[in-house]
Protein backbone atom coordinates (compact mmCIF):
# COMPACT_ATOMS: atom_id res chain seq x y z
CA UNK A 1 0.00 0.00 0.00
CA UNK A 2 1.14 3.55 -0.71
CA UNK A 3 1.34 5.53 2.24
CA UNK A 4 0.29 8.88 1.73
CA UNK A 5 0.80 12.35 4.13
CA UNK A 6 -1.06 13.64 6.18
CA UNK A 7 -2.52 16.49 3.70
CA UNK A 8 -2.80 13.54 0.91
CA UNK A 9 -5.19 11.39 3.21
CA UNK A 10 -7.12 14.23 3.96
CA UNK A 11 -7.78 15.76 0.65
CA UNK A 12 -8.81 11.80 -0.25
CA UNK A 13 -11.31 11.62 2.05
CA UNK A 14 -12.77 14.93 1.07
CA UNK A 15 -13.03 13.66 -2.78
CA UNK A 16 -14.70 10.47 -1.37
CA UNK A 17 -16.95 12.58 0.93
CA UNK A 18 -17.52 14.29 -2.06
CA UNK A 19 -18.25 11.22 -4.54
CA UNK A 20 -20.45 9.90 -1.36
CA UNK A 21 -22.71 13.21 -1.16
CA UNK A 22 -23.39 13.17 -5.30
CA UNK A 23 -23.85 9.44 -5.13
CA UNK A 24 -26.85 10.08 -2.66
CA UNK A 25 -28.25 13.08 -4.14
CA UNK A 26 -28.37 11.13 -7.43
CA UNK A 27 -30.43 7.61 -5.30
CA UNK A 28 -32.17 10.75 -4.06
CA UNK A 29 -33.76 12.08 -7.91
CA UNK A 30 -33.91 8.55 -8.81
CA UNK A 31 -36.38 8.10 -5.73
CA UNK A 32 -38.18 11.14 -6.26
CA UNK A 33 -38.55 10.57 -9.95
CA UNK A 34 -39.97 6.73 -9.38
CA UNK A 35 -42.44 7.81 -6.94
CA UNK A 36 -43.57 10.12 -9.60
CA UNK A 37 -43.91 7.75 -12.21
CA UNK A 38 -45.87 5.38 -10.50
CA UNK A 39 -48.47 8.13 -8.91
CA UNK A 40 -51.14 8.97 -10.90
CA UNK A 41 -52.45 12.54 -9.94
CA UNK A 42 -53.44 14.11 -13.50
CA UNK A 43 -56.63 12.53 -15.22
CA UNK A 44 -56.69 13.13 -18.95
CA UNK A 45 -60.31 12.26 -20.39
CA UNK A 46 -60.23 14.14 -23.71
CA UNK A 47 -60.46 10.91 -25.56
CA UNK A 48 -63.47 10.33 -23.50
CA UNK A 49 -64.93 13.40 -23.81
CA UNK A 50 -64.41 12.94 -27.60
CA UNK A 51 -66.54 9.71 -27.88
CA UNK A 52 -68.89 11.15 -25.71
CA UNK A 53 -69.37 13.99 -28.35
CA UNK A 54 -69.05 11.67 -30.99
CA UNK A 55 -72.00 9.89 -29.64
CA UNK A 56 -74.14 12.53 -28.84
CA UNK A 57 -73.91 13.41 -32.44
CA UNK A 58 -74.66 9.86 -33.60
CA UNK A 59 -77.17 8.53 -31.02
CA UNK A 60 -79.49 11.45 -29.95
CA UNK A 61 -82.41 12.19 -31.71
CA UNK A 62 -82.40 15.65 -31.40
CA UNK A 63 -79.31 15.67 -33.76
CA UNK A 64 -78.48 14.72 -37.19
CA UNK A 65 -79.80 11.27 -37.21
CA UNK A 66 -83.06 10.86 -38.80
CA UNK A 67 -85.86 10.73 -36.68
CA UNK A 68 -89.55 8.51 -36.86
CA UNK A 69 -91.79 10.48 -35.39
CA UNK A 70 -94.69 8.08 -35.64
CA UNK A 71 -92.86 5.19 -34.06
CA UNK A 72 -90.52 7.60 -31.71
CA UNK A 73 -87.54 6.15 -32.82
CA UNK A 74 -83.86 7.35 -34.34
CA UNK A 75 -81.93 5.98 -36.77
CA UNK A 76 -78.37 6.40 -35.65
CA UNK A 77 -76.91 5.42 -38.57
CA UNK A 78 -78.74 7.02 -40.65
CA UNK A 79 -78.46 11.25 -41.62
CA UNK A 80 -80.97 13.44 -41.93
CA UNK A 81 -79.85 16.04 -44.63
CA UNK A 82 -82.37 18.68 -43.34
CA UNK A 83 -80.96 18.33 -39.79
CA UNK A 84 -77.90 18.69 -41.37
CA UNK A 85 -76.99 22.33 -40.03
CA UNK A 86 -75.45 24.33 -37.27
CA UNK A 87 -78.47 25.36 -35.58
CA UNK A 88 -79.35 21.63 -35.19
CA UNK A 89 -76.12 21.10 -33.87
CA UNK A 90 -76.45 23.87 -31.23
CA UNK A 91 -79.76 23.20 -30.42
CA UNK A 92 -78.48 18.76 -29.46
CA UNK A 93 -75.17 20.18 -27.97
CA UNK A 94 -76.48 23.17 -25.91
CA UNK A 95 -73.82 25.32 -24.15
CA UNK A 96 -75.17 28.38 -22.49
CA UNK A 97 -72.61 30.37 -22.51
CA UNK A 98 -69.01 30.36 -24.82
CA UNK A 99 -68.15 26.62 -25.13
CA UNK A 100 -64.10 26.91 -24.69
CA UNK A 101 -64.28 22.82 -24.23
CA UNK A 102 -64.96 21.03 -27.25
CA UNK A 103 -65.47 21.57 -30.96
CA UNK A 104 -66.31 19.92 -34.16
CA UNK A 105 -66.37 19.81 -37.51
CA UNK A 106 -68.49 17.30 -39.82
CA UNK A 107 -67.42 16.86 -43.61
CA UNK A 108 -70.42 14.58 -45.37
CA UNK A 109 -69.26 13.55 -48.77
CA UNK A 110 -70.62 11.10 -51.13
CA UNK A 111 -69.76 7.65 -52.34
CA UNK A 112 -67.19 9.08 -54.76
CA UNK A 113 -65.75 11.25 -52.13
CA UNK A 114 -67.23 14.46 -52.94
CA UNK A 115 -68.35 16.61 -50.38
CA UNK A 116 -71.48 17.22 -50.37
CA UNK A 117 -71.80 19.54 -47.23
CA UNK A 118 -69.34 21.07 -43.88
CA UNK A 119 -70.71 22.03 -41.13
CA UNK A 120 -69.34 23.23 -37.65
CA UNK A 121 -69.91 22.57 -34.19
CA UNK A 122 -68.17 25.85 -32.18
CA UNK A 123 -66.91 27.35 -35.33
CA UNK A 124 -64.58 30.54 -33.95
CA UNK A 125 -62.92 28.00 -31.25
CA UNK A 126 -62.33 25.03 -33.66
CA UNK A 127 -60.47 27.70 -36.10
CA UNK A 128 -58.62 29.27 -32.87
CA UNK A 129 -57.39 25.17 -31.67
CA UNK A 130 -56.93 24.25 -35.51
CA UNK A 131 -52.89 25.55 -35.26
CA UNK A 132 -52.22 24.33 -31.78
CA UNK A 133 -52.94 20.57 -32.39
CA UNK A 134 -48.93 20.18 -32.75
CA UNK A 135 -48.12 21.30 -29.48
CA UNK A 136 -48.36 19.48 -26.65
CA UNK A 137 -49.30 20.57 -22.41
CA UNK A 138 -51.11 23.51 -21.92
CA UNK A 139 -51.89 25.71 -24.68
CA UNK A 140 -51.88 23.02 -27.47
CA UNK A 141 -55.11 21.32 -28.12
CA UNK A 142 -55.48 17.38 -29.36
CA UNK A 143 -57.32 16.50 -32.53
CA UNK A 144 -59.64 13.03 -33.05
CA UNK A 145 -60.66 12.25 -35.93
CA UNK A 146 -63.20 9.45 -37.56
CA UNK A 147 -64.33 8.44 -40.65
CA UNK A 148 -67.83 6.76 -40.63
CA UNK A 149 -69.56 4.52 -43.66
CA UNK A 150 -73.48 6.30 -43.74
CA UNK A 151 -76.54 6.23 -44.73
CA UNK A 152 -78.20 9.27 -45.88
CA UNK A 153 -81.84 10.79 -46.28
CA UNK A 154 -81.91 13.49 -48.29
CA UNK A 155 -84.36 15.98 -49.28
CA UNK A 156 -86.66 13.32 -51.65
CA UNK A 157 -86.46 11.00 -49.10
CA UNK A 158 -84.09 8.82 -50.68
CA UNK A 159 -81.38 7.34 -49.17
CA UNK A 160 -77.55 7.19 -49.81
CA UNK A 161 -74.89 5.78 -49.10
CA UNK A 162 -72.15 8.62 -47.64
CA UNK A 163 -69.06 9.03 -45.93
CA UNK A 164 -69.13 11.12 -42.30
CA UNK A 165 -65.53 12.70 -41.14
CA UNK A 166 -65.93 13.51 -37.93
CA UNK A 167 -63.23 16.11 -36.75
CA UNK A 168 -63.25 17.09 -32.68
CA UNK A 169 -60.44 19.20 -31.49
CA UNK A 170 -60.27 19.61 -27.26
CA UNK A 171 -57.59 22.03 -25.96
CA UNK A 172 -54.75 20.54 -23.54
CA UNK A 173 -55.95 22.53 -20.81
CA UNK B 1 -9.85 0.22 15.97
CA UNK B 2 -9.81 0.78 12.06
CA UNK B 3 -10.08 4.62 12.43
CA UNK B 4 -7.11 4.47 14.73
CA UNK B 5 -5.08 2.67 12.39
CA UNK B 6 -5.87 4.23 9.06
CA UNK B 7 -7.00 7.73 10.18
CA UNK B 8 -5.19 10.60 12.53
CA UNK B 9 -7.27 12.33 15.28
CA UNK B 10 -8.52 15.20 12.67
CA UNK B 11 -9.38 12.98 9.58
CA UNK B 12 -11.23 10.61 12.57
CA UNK B 13 -13.26 13.97 13.32
CA UNK B 14 -14.13 14.91 10.15
CA UNK B 15 -15.38 11.29 9.58
CA UNK B 16 -17.85 11.33 11.84
CA UNK B 17 -18.71 15.05 10.62
CA UNK B 18 -18.73 13.65 7.68
CA UNK B 19 -21.39 11.07 8.64
CA UNK B 20 -23.92 12.90 10.56
CA UNK B 21 -24.18 14.83 7.82
CA UNK B 22 -25.05 11.83 5.30
CA UNK B 23 -27.52 10.99 8.09
CA UNK B 24 -28.91 14.35 8.54
CA UNK B 25 -29.21 14.23 4.48
CA UNK B 26 -30.93 10.93 4.28
CA UNK B 27 -33.35 11.89 7.31
CA UNK B 28 -34.02 15.08 5.27
CA UNK B 29 -34.77 12.85 2.26
CA UNK B 30 -36.56 10.36 4.10
CA UNK B 31 -39.24 12.72 5.63
CA UNK B 32 -39.46 14.87 2.36
CA UNK B 33 -40.81 11.70 0.80
CA UNK B 34 -42.71 10.69 3.65
CA UNK B 35 -44.66 14.32 3.23
CA UNK B 36 -44.81 14.17 0.17
CA UNK B 37 -46.70 10.90 -0.42
CA UNK B 38 -48.92 11.30 2.56
CA UNK B 39 -50.07 14.87 0.79
CA UNK B 40 -51.11 12.75 -2.61
CA UNK B 41 -52.70 9.66 -0.24
CA UNK B 42 -54.38 12.17 1.79
CA UNK B 43 -55.36 15.15 -0.91
CA UNK B 44 -58.96 14.91 -1.71
CA UNK B 45 -57.97 16.83 -4.84
CA UNK B 46 -57.55 13.91 -6.89
CA UNK B 47 -61.45 12.55 -5.91
CA UNK B 48 -62.87 15.95 -6.73
CA UNK B 49 -61.36 15.69 -9.95
CA UNK B 50 -62.34 12.65 -11.12
CA UNK B 51 -65.28 12.76 -9.35
CA UNK B 52 -66.29 16.01 -11.60
CA UNK B 53 -65.12 14.28 -14.81
CA UNK B 54 -67.19 11.02 -13.96
CA UNK B 55 -70.33 12.85 -13.45
CA UNK B 56 -70.33 15.22 -15.99
CA UNK B 57 -69.08 12.84 -18.91
CA UNK B 58 -72.38 10.78 -17.53
CA UNK B 59 -74.51 13.47 -17.62
CA UNK B 60 -73.42 14.22 -20.89
CA UNK B 61 -74.03 10.49 -21.68
CA UNK B 62 -77.47 10.27 -20.24
CA UNK B 63 -78.64 13.44 -22.75
CA UNK B 64 -77.42 11.38 -25.54
CA UNK B 65 -80.16 8.52 -25.18
CA UNK B 66 -82.64 8.43 -27.77
CA UNK B 67 -84.97 6.66 -24.73
CA UNK B 68 -85.52 7.19 -21.27
CA UNK B 69 -83.42 6.79 -18.06
CA UNK B 70 -83.04 5.81 -14.76
CA UNK B 71 -79.72 5.39 -13.26
CA UNK B 72 -78.47 5.39 -10.01
CA UNK B 73 -74.83 6.83 -9.07
CA UNK B 74 -72.99 6.41 -5.76
CA UNK B 75 -69.65 6.98 -4.66
CA UNK B 76 -68.42 5.29 -1.52
CA UNK B 77 -64.60 5.88 -1.51
CA UNK B 78 -62.68 4.73 1.27
CA UNK B 79 -63.36 4.24 4.66
CA UNK B 80 -62.34 5.02 8.28
CA UNK B 81 -62.28 2.51 10.87
CA UNK B 82 -62.22 3.61 14.15
CA UNK B 83 -62.13 1.38 17.04
CA UNK B 84 -63.29 2.18 21.02
CA UNK B 85 -63.63 0.60 24.22
CA UNK B 86 -66.93 -0.03 25.63
CA UNK B 87 -67.62 0.44 28.74
CA UNK B 88 -67.86 -2.99 29.29
CA UNK B 89 -64.48 -3.32 27.48
CA UNK B 90 -66.07 -4.73 24.32
CA UNK B 91 -64.95 -3.23 21.08
CA UNK B 92 -67.00 -0.64 19.38
CA UNK B 93 -65.95 -0.49 15.44
CA UNK B 94 -67.38 2.62 14.07
CA UNK B 95 -67.16 3.25 10.18
CA UNK B 96 -67.47 6.53 8.86
CA UNK B 97 -66.67 7.98 5.27
CA UNK B 98 -63.79 10.41 4.39
CA UNK B 99 -64.79 11.63 1.24
CA UNK B 100 -68.28 13.33 1.25
CA UNK B 101 -68.70 16.17 -1.57
CA UNK B 102 -71.26 18.33 -2.65
CA UNK B 103 -72.29 18.62 -6.19
CA UNK B 104 -73.82 21.92 -7.87
CA UNK B 105 -75.20 20.78 -11.39
CA UNK B 106 -75.54 24.65 -12.69
CA UNK B 107 -74.63 26.34 -15.72
CA UNK B 108 -73.29 23.53 -17.96
CA UNK B 109 -71.29 23.34 -15.19
CA UNK B 110 -70.78 20.48 -12.53
CA UNK B 111 -68.99 21.82 -9.58
CA UNK B 112 -67.82 19.17 -6.81
CA UNK B 113 -66.38 20.55 -3.28
CA UNK B 114 -66.35 19.79 0.02
CA UNK B 115 -68.82 21.07 2.85
CA UNK B 116 -68.32 24.48 4.01
CA UNK B 117 -66.38 25.69 1.31
CA UNK B 118 -68.44 26.92 -1.55
CA UNK B 119 -66.92 30.17 -2.18
CA UNK B 120 -63.36 28.85 -2.38
CA UNK B 121 -62.61 28.49 -5.75
CA UNK B 122 -59.08 27.10 -5.86
CA UNK B 123 -61.01 23.72 -3.59
CA UNK B 124 -63.01 23.25 -6.72
CA UNK B 125 -63.45 20.61 -9.45
CA UNK B 126 -65.41 21.91 -12.27
CA UNK B 127 -66.28 20.45 -15.46
CA UNK B 128 -68.33 20.98 -18.06
CA UNK B 129 -71.68 19.61 -19.15
CA UNK B 130 -72.95 19.48 -22.51
CA UNK B 131 -76.71 19.81 -22.32
CA UNK B 132 -79.52 19.32 -25.11
CA UNK B 133 -82.11 22.74 -25.48
CA UNK B 134 -85.06 20.31 -26.63
CA UNK B 135 -84.39 18.56 -23.14
CA UNK B 136 -85.21 20.72 -19.26
CA UNK B 137 -82.38 20.21 -16.83
CA UNK B 138 -82.80 22.36 -13.70
CA UNK B 139 -80.22 23.35 -11.35
CA UNK B 140 -79.49 21.27 -8.56
CA UNK B 141 -77.36 20.34 -5.48
CA UNK B 142 -76.94 17.41 -4.26
CA UNK B 143 -75.43 17.22 -0.53
CA UNK B 144 -73.88 13.43 -0.57
CA UNK B 145 -72.30 10.92 -2.75
CA UNK B 146 -75.34 9.15 -3.79
CA UNK B 147 -77.52 10.77 -6.55
CA UNK B 148 -80.03 9.06 -9.33
CA UNK B 149 -80.59 10.59 -12.89
CA UNK B 150 -84.34 10.40 -14.53
CA UNK B 151 -84.49 11.22 -18.23
CA UNK B 152 -87.67 11.37 -20.41
CA UNK B 153 -88.26 13.08 -23.43
CA UNK B 154 -88.59 16.47 -21.98
CA UNK B 155 -85.94 16.45 -18.98
CA UNK B 156 -83.60 15.27 -17.24
CA UNK B 157 -83.56 15.67 -13.42
CA UNK B 158 -81.04 14.35 -10.94
CA UNK B 159 -82.44 13.34 -7.55
CA UNK B 160 -80.11 12.94 -4.00
CA UNK B 161 -80.61 9.11 -4.19
CA UNK B 162 -81.59 8.09 -0.07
Amino acid sequence: MIKLNKKALYSEDAVLMILNLLLLIIVAVVLVFLINMFTVNELNVQGLEADVLKSRILYSKNCISFYDSDIDRSYPGIIDIKKFNEDTLNNCIYFKDENRNIAAKLILADSKNQEIKTIYYNEVWYENWLPLISIPGPGGSKSFSSDLNMVMKDETGAFKDVFLNLQIIIPNS
Amino acid sequence: MYFKKRFSKKAETSLIIYVIIVLLIVILIAVTLWVYIDNIVNNKRFEREFLARDISLLTTTVFSSPNDIVLAYSYKGPQIEQKTLNKDNSELLQVTREFNFIYDFRQNLLSVYEPGKENDETNKAIFYILEDKAILFSEKKIEQNSMKFIKDNVQLQVEQND
